[in-house]
Order: C-alpha cells, then sequence, then structure tokens
C-alpha cells in the first residue's frame, strides 16, 4: 500500500504499530521520492544476507583486521583490541554516512548502503557478533 | 615499511585531503585518529584514517589495503609524494594476500581456546585444519 506524505504524518502511530507487527508501508512524498516505514525486525531479516567478511592480520607491531565490505579497518596490540577497534570504526563510518549526502551517494560509497544499514540496526554486542559471525558455508 | 607519520605526510603533500572530525564520541578508541577524505572529480570519496602513534610501523597488509582501497593508488606513487616527488596519480594495484577469516581467528582463540601466538603463527591453511579438527572432535 502507499500513501502520500500528509496521510502519514496523520496516521503515523497506526502505521507504526502495522510496521512493528509486519506490515510495511510506502510513503510517497512529491518530489521527494518514496520511503519506507518498515519494522526493525524486518529490516534485519532482510538485511541477513549481506555478511560481513573481515579480514585478520597478524602483523609485527600487532594485529589488524580489514573489513571490506565497507572499506574499514580495525588494529591494535592484539586481536581483542583491534576486534574493539573495528566496531568502534563501523560505528565512525555509519554516522559518516548518514550525515553526508556526497558520501552516501559516491560510487565508490553506494554499494555499501544494506552493511551501513544492518549496521545501524544492531548494538554493539550484536554488532560484534555478526562482524565475526561464521558463514554459512565455510569452504 | 611504513609508519603512520609516512601516511600523514603523504595525506598532507597529495592535495584535495581535508581533516574531517571524529562523529562517534565518548568511545575510547575513535579518538585516537586523525580522519581524512578527498573528494575526486568522478564523485568519488576516498577516506582514511592516521594513528596518533605516528612511529608505529604499519604492518605491510593492512598498509597495502590502506594504499590500494583508502587512497585508491599504488605503492610506487605513495613513495614518491612521501619523498617529495610529485608524479602523476596512479590507478590503484590490486593485490591478492591471504589474510586468516576474522570468523575463524575467533573461533579458535575463544571457541577452541588457543593461545593468539598460536593461531598468529598460523597460515590460512593451518587454521581451517585446526577448526576443523576441533569440530570433528566435537562430533
Amino acid at each position: 500500500m502507499t500513501i502520500v506524505f500528509s496521510q502519514a504524518r496523520d496516521t503515523l502511530a497506526d502505521l507504526f504499530d502495522a510496521a512493528v507487527t509486519h506490515a510495511p508501508t510506502r510513503i510517497a512524498r512529491r518530489r521527494s521520492g518514496e520511503a519506507v516505514l518498515i519494522g526493525r525486525e524486518d529490516l534485519l531479516e532482510l538485511t541477513e544476507p549481506f555478511a560481513f567478511r573481515p579480514a585478520v592480520y597478524f602483523e609485527p607491531a600487532g594485529v589488524s583486521v580489514w573489513l571490506p565490505e565497507l572499506e574499514v579497518w580495525g588494529r591494535g596490540p592484539d586481536f581483542e583490541s583491534a576486534r574493539e577497534d573495528l566496531v568502534d570504526e563501523v560505528r565512525q563510518y555509519v554516522e559518516e554516512y548518514l550525515a553526508d549526502e556526497r558520501l552516501r551517494t559516491a560510487p565508490n560509497h553506494r554499494p555499501h548502503t544494506p552493511w551501513v544499514v544492518k549496521s545501524l540496526l544492531l548494538d554493539d554486542e550484536e554488532l560484534d557478533k555478526a562482524l565475526f559471525a561464521e558463514p554459512a558455508s565455510t569452504g | 615499511m611504513a609508519t603512520f607519520r609516512d601516511l600523514k605526510t603523504y595525506l598532507e603533500r597529495d592535495g584535495g585531503w581535508e581533516e574531517i572530525p571524529n562523529l562517534v564520541r565518548g568511545r575510547r578508541r575513535v579518538g585516537d585518529h586523525w580522519r581524512y577524505r578527498k573528494v575526486l572529480p568522478d564523485g568519488t570519496v576516498l577516506r582514511t584514517k592516521v594513528s596518533h602513534a605516528l612511529d608505529e610501523e604499519i604492518g605491510p597488509d593492512l598498509f597495502g589495503h590502506i594504499v590500494r582501497d583508502q587512497l585508491g593508488t599504488t605503492m610506487q606513487h605513495f613513495r614518491d609524494v612521501v619523498a617529495g616527488r610529485m608524479p602523476e596519480r596512479a590507478a590503484s594495484e590490486q593485490a591478492t594476500p591471504q589474510p586468516i577469516p576474522g570468523w575463524l581467528v575467533e573461533r579458535l582463540i575463544h571457541t577452541v581456546g588457543l593461545p593468539e601466538e598460536e593461531v598468529r603463527a598460523m597460515s590460512v591453511e593451518e587454521a581451517r585444519a585446526a577448526w576443523e579438527g576441533y569440530r570433528r572432535g566435537q562430533q
């Protein structure tokens, strides 16, 4: 179902209740395009296929973790601190991405959107788990 | 081997890089870096960060990702700019490092219980074999 922006504004409480019970709504605004009000649970499910594949490098001066999906890195004297640094780095990237239209529309950053959305939905502990989750197929 | 001081020198000499603020407040690690961004004519946005520990060496694998994936250039161009020579910007190089996947390092340290030093010394194949051996032992 698509409704116009003014109608959505007037019925936001109902649309919110619908969204969190798995009924998303398309909202159209003239000249601005369309947005979708969707429940967090549903969006988490939709972003599930977008796995993170961090690469760990044990280097002479410490440990580095490169995250190819967002092209960011964490680093520290050991694996735990590099991992913590990576979570912080993902948070920094998401904040930059949301704050700056030029970044999120850049040809080399636009493809990051699914992983940005996924990161946005997760708290730190969940994000850490998602970053280091075992792939469905490890072959 | 390059240090973070070399990286900072590159960003200051290459031209077009601007320092950007840390957006994630109250976190322990994000403040440990300077952050930079450069917008190319085609809209590509390059971004990287420099550790405040300027004299620390950047491991070769992470350095490869920084030069290739974040700076979008080549080792030769990087070295030339740091040395004060100003060559034409080159297209980035392709490289195929063999890192250990993040999930595998996490499992070997936290599930199998191997010391980080032991994991550090493993090749990717050895790490996978250690994980498979552990799983077979659990069945």
